[in-house]
C-alpha cells in the first residue's frame, strides 16, 4: 500500500514538474514579442562576480533602445528587449544563446565576458544569428573567422601593448613585475602587456596571478616589495586592483601603479581611496570625450535616470546596440541573415568615436587613452592613441 | 620573511573562526553547516550600517563604536544560526546526513541571493571610523585594523576554548559530542544545546566577517565562498570537531599560503595548500589533531 502510494506521489509530482516546464516552454515561445518588434537579445552577467559591468551596460543598453524608440525604432519597428543573465558563466551563456536562437531574435548583443561569448557565439553562428559584440575582448574571438560577428571594444593584446609602451616611452620605467586575476580577460592583457615591456627593453622580474575574490593580497605585495620593481602592473578588474594597490601602499611600496580599462571609474577609487591618486590607467575613451551626440545622450541619461557616471564600458555596449540600427539600413531589413550579410560594412559616429569593422569582426579604429588619478579623485587625460588597424 | 609568516598569521586568524564554527557543529551533530559562510557575509553587511551608526552616537570614540558594532554584529548573526537550526535543521534533524548538508547550502544561497537583490550586487566600500595607520613592526607593515583582525580572532578562540572547557554549558556540549544517549541520560537538553552552538558558530562566522570586510574595505555577496572554503579546509586539516584542530588548520593554511605565495609562482598558492591538505589526509585521516572526546565540541 504503501508503495502504490509512493508511486501515485512521484507519479504526480512527475506530472507537476513536466507541467511546469512545458507552461515555461510556453511562455518562452511566446515571450519574443509581436511579429513586428524587432526583437534584440542582450546577454550581460546580471548577478554573480561581475554583475556590477553587467547592471551598469543594462541599462546602457536600455537607453540605446529607448533612443532608437524614440527615432522610429529600427526600419519602423518597435525594439523590444529579451534579457539573459549569464552570471559571467560559460555554461549559462551558451544556454542563453540558445534561448535567443528558440526566441528568434533579429540580433544578439552581448555578452561582457570573453569566455562566455567564445562558446556563445558558436550557438548563434550555426542558428544564422548575429552577435554584435560589447565587451569581449580576448584576441581569439578575431581568429575564429566568424561571419556574424563584430565588436566594439578593442582587444585586450592592443591595449596591453598600449600600456607597456606608455610605461617605457612615458614613465621611463626599466622593471615590472606584472599580475593577472587568472581570468580571460585579464591574463591575455597581462601577457600582451609582458611582451611589448619586454621587446622594448624593459625587464620582466616577475609576473603572477591573483585570485580576484581575495581580500588580503599581502603575500603577493611581501613578493613585489622584495624585488622593488619600478612598476607594478595589473590586469583584472577593479575591486582587486584597488586592494592592490590600497594595501601595496599600506606595506610602503612606492613603485608606480598602472592598470587597465575594466578598472576605470568611481568604484575603483572607492575601494583605493587615496592610495589610488597618482595611478595610471589604460582606458578607451569616455563618452564626454569622444564628445558626439550620442555620448551626450548616454552620459547625460546614464546620469540622470541610473546614477551612473559612464566609461568606456558603458560606451561599448551602447554603441553595440546603435550598431545593430545601422545594420538594419544598410540591409534596409530586419532578418537576422541580412543584417549577416552587412555587420562588417557598418560605420557612424558613435558614443565612442568612430565606429567600424574589418572582416575578422574587430573594430577598425580603435581609441585609447592613458589617465592619471587626480588628488581630487579625477583622471586626468595624459594621452591619446587612435589605432587604426 | 618574517612579514610573509606574519601576513599568514592575520590571514589564519579569519580562516580559524571559520573552521572553529564549523568544527563545534560537525563535532555536535556530524553536520557539514555551509550556512555559517552566508553568515560571514551577513555579519559584513550588518556592519556596513551599524558601524557608521554607532560612530554617529558615539563622535571622537571611533574603536569603541568599531568594538561594538564587531559584538553586535556577532550577537545578530549569532541569533541568525539560532534560526537556520531552527527552519533548516530541526525539521529535519532525523533525515540522512546528506539532506541536511543540501538544507544548509539552500541557506547559504538564499541568504548571498537576499544580500544581492536587497542590498545591492556591486561590491561595497567599507569604512571604518577608526585611525587605521600603519605600523612598522618586526621587519614588515601593519595596519591597525589587521592587528585587531588578529587580536579579535585569538582573543575569540580562547573565549570558546575556556567557555567549552569550563562552563556547565561547555560540558553539556563536550557530552553531546562525546555521546547524545549517555547524554541524555546525564540530563543534557541536546537541542537546546545543538540551537546554541549552531548561534556560537553564527556569531564567529559573524564576527570575522566584520573583521574582514573592515580591514580591506570592501564588501561583496560573495565574499564568504572562498574563505568559506577555506575555513572548512583548515577545519579537515586540524581535524574535524577538535577546537584546538581548528586554530592548528586555520593558522597552518594561513601561513602555507604566504609562504608558498612568496617562495613560488602565486599561481602554484593552491595546488600547494592543497596538496598538502591531501598528504596530511593520507597519513592523518582525522587530522592533524586527532579528536579526543576532552576537547571535542
Amino acid at each position: 500500500m504503501k508503495n502504490t502510494k509512493d508511486r501515485r506521489a512521484f507519479a504526480l509530482s512527475l506530472g507537476a514538474l513536466l507541467a511546469v516546464l512545458l507552461a515555461g516552454i510556453g511562455l518562452a515561445g511566446c515571450s519574443s514579442g509581436s511579429g513586428n518588434d524587432f526583437v534584440l537579445g542582450i546577454g550581460l552577467p546580471l548577478t554573480g562576480s561581475n554583475a556590477s559591468y553587467g547592471v551598469a551596460s543594462m541599462d546602457s543598453d536600455q537607453l540605446a533602445v529607448d533612443y532608437l524608440n524614440a527615432h522610429g525604432g529600427i526600419l519602423g519597428h518597435p525594439v523590444k528587449i529579451v534579457k539573459w543573465d549569464t552570471k559571467a558563466d560559460p555554461a549559462t551563456g551558451v544556454a542563453g544563446a540558445q534561448s535567443f536562437v528558440s526566441q528568434h531574435v533579429n540580433a544578439v548583443v552581448g555578452f561582457f565576458n570573453s569566455d562566455v561569448t567564445v562558446p556563445a557565439i558558436r550557438i548563434l553562428e550555426q542558428a544564422n544569428v548575429p552577435l554584435f559584440g560589447d565587451n569581449p575582448s580576448t584576441p581569439q574571438l578575431a581568429s575564429l573567422h566568424l561571419t556574424n560577428f563584430v565588436r566594439v571594444t578593442g582587444d585586450d593584446a592592443l591595449e596591453g601593448v598600449i600600456q607597456a609602451q606608455f610605461a617605457i616611452q612615458k614613465l621611463k620605467v626599466k622593471s615590472v613585475v606584472a599580475i593577472d586575476d587568472q581570468e580571460a580577460f585579464g591574463e591575455a592583457f597581462a601577457q600582451a602587456f609582458v611582451d611589448e615591456f619586454k621587446k622594448d627593453g624593459g625587464t620582466v622580474l616577475d609576473h603572477e596571478g591573483v585570485d580576484p575574490t581575495a581580500n588580503d593580497y599581502s603575500a603577493i605585495l611581501s613578493k613585489i616589495a622584495s624585488l622593488k620593481p619600478d612598476l607594478f602592473e595589473f590586469s583584472g578588474f577593479y575591486q582587486p586592483a584597488g586592494l592592490l594597490v590600497k594595501q601595496a601602499r599600506q606595506m610602503g611600496i612606492k613603485s608606480i601603479f598602472i592598470t587597465d580599462s575594466a578598472v576605470y571609474g568611481d568604484k575603483y577609487l572607492g575601494i583605493a581611496g587615496p592610495a589610488g591618486v597618482g595611478t595610471y590607467l589604460t582606458n578607451v575613451p569616455l563618452s564626454q570625450e569622444s564628445d558626439t551626440p550620442l555620448s551626450k545622450y548616454l552620459t547625460d541619461n546614464l546620469q540622470s535616470k541610473y546614477g551612473i557616471k559612464a566609461d568606456g564600458i558603458d560606451a561599448n555596449t551602447f554603441d553595440a546596440v546603435i550598431a545593430v540600427s545601422y545594420a538594419a539600413q544598410l540591409a534596409n531589413s530586419i532578418a537576422p541573415a541580412d543584417l549577416i550579410k552587412v555587420m562588417h560594412d557598418v560605420k557612424f559616429q558613435g558614443a565612442t568615436g568612430d565606429v567600424s569593422f574589418l572582416a575578422d569582426g574587430d573594430r577598425a579604429q580603435v581609441d585609447y587613452t592613458v589617465v592619471e588619478v587626480m588628488p581630487d579623485n579625477s583622471y586626468k587625460t595624459l594621452e591619446e592613441f587612435k589605432e587604426i588597424l | 620573511m618574517l612579514q610573509e609568516l606574519l601576513n599568514g598569521i592575520v590571514v589564519g586568524a579569519s580562516y580559524t573562526l571559520l573552521a572553529l564554527g564549523f568544527s563545534i557543529v560537525y563535532g555536535l551533530i556530524r553536520l557539514i553547516n555551509f550556512a555559517q559562510v552566508s553568515l560571514y557575509t551577513l555579519g559584513a553587511y550588518l556592519a556596513l550600517y551599524l558601524t557608521p551608526l554607532f560612530a554617529s552616537w558615539l563622535p571622537g570614540h571611533g574603536w569603541v563604536a568599531f568594538s561594538l558594532s564587531v559584538a553586535v554584529c556577532g550577537l545578530l548573526t549569532g541569533l541568525v544560526g539560532v534560526l537556520v537550526a531552527a527552519f533548516a535543521w530541526w525539521p529535519i534533524r532525523r533525515a540522512p546526513t546528506i539532506s541536511m548538508l543540501v538544507s544548509s547550502l539552500a541557506v547559504l544561497i538564499l541568504i548571498e541571493a537576499l544580500i544581492e537583490v536587497v542590498v545591492s550586487p556591486l561590491p561595497m566600500v567599507v569604512k571604518v571610523p577608526v585611525d587605521n595607520r600603519v605600523h612598522e613592526a618586526l621587519g614588515g607593515h601593519y595596519s591597525s585594523l589587521q592587528a585587531a583582525m588578529l587580536v579579535g580572532g585569538v582573543a575569540l578562540t580562547f573565549l570558546l576554548y575556556n567557555f567549552i572547557r569550563f562552563t556547565k554549558f561547555g560540558r553539556a556540549i563536550r557530552a553531546t559530542a562525546s555521546n547524545v544517549d549517555s547524554a541524555v541520560v546525564l540530563g543534557v537538553n541536546v537541542t537546546s544545546t545543538t540551537f546554541v552552538v549552531f548561534g556560537i558558530a553564527g556569531a564567529l562566522a559573524g564576527v570575522s566577517g566584520v573583521l574582514v570586510s573592515s580591514t580591506y574595505g570592501v564588501a561583496s555577496f560573495t565574499m564568504g565562498e572562498i574563505v568559506g572554503l577555506k575555513g572548512f579546509t583548515a577545519a579537515v586539516l586540524g581535524g574535524m570537531g577538535s577546537v584546538w584542530g581548528a586554530v592548528v588548520g586555520g593558522f597552518t593554511l594561513g601561513i602555507i599560503e604566504s609562504m608558498s605565495t612568496f617562495l613560488l609562482p602565486s599561481q602554484w598558492t593552491a595546488v600547494v595548500a592543497f596538496g598538502i591538505l591531501i598528504l596530511v589526509l593520507a597519513f592523518r585521516p582525522t587530522g592533524l589533531l586527532r579528536t579526543r572526546a576532552s576537547d571535542r565540541a
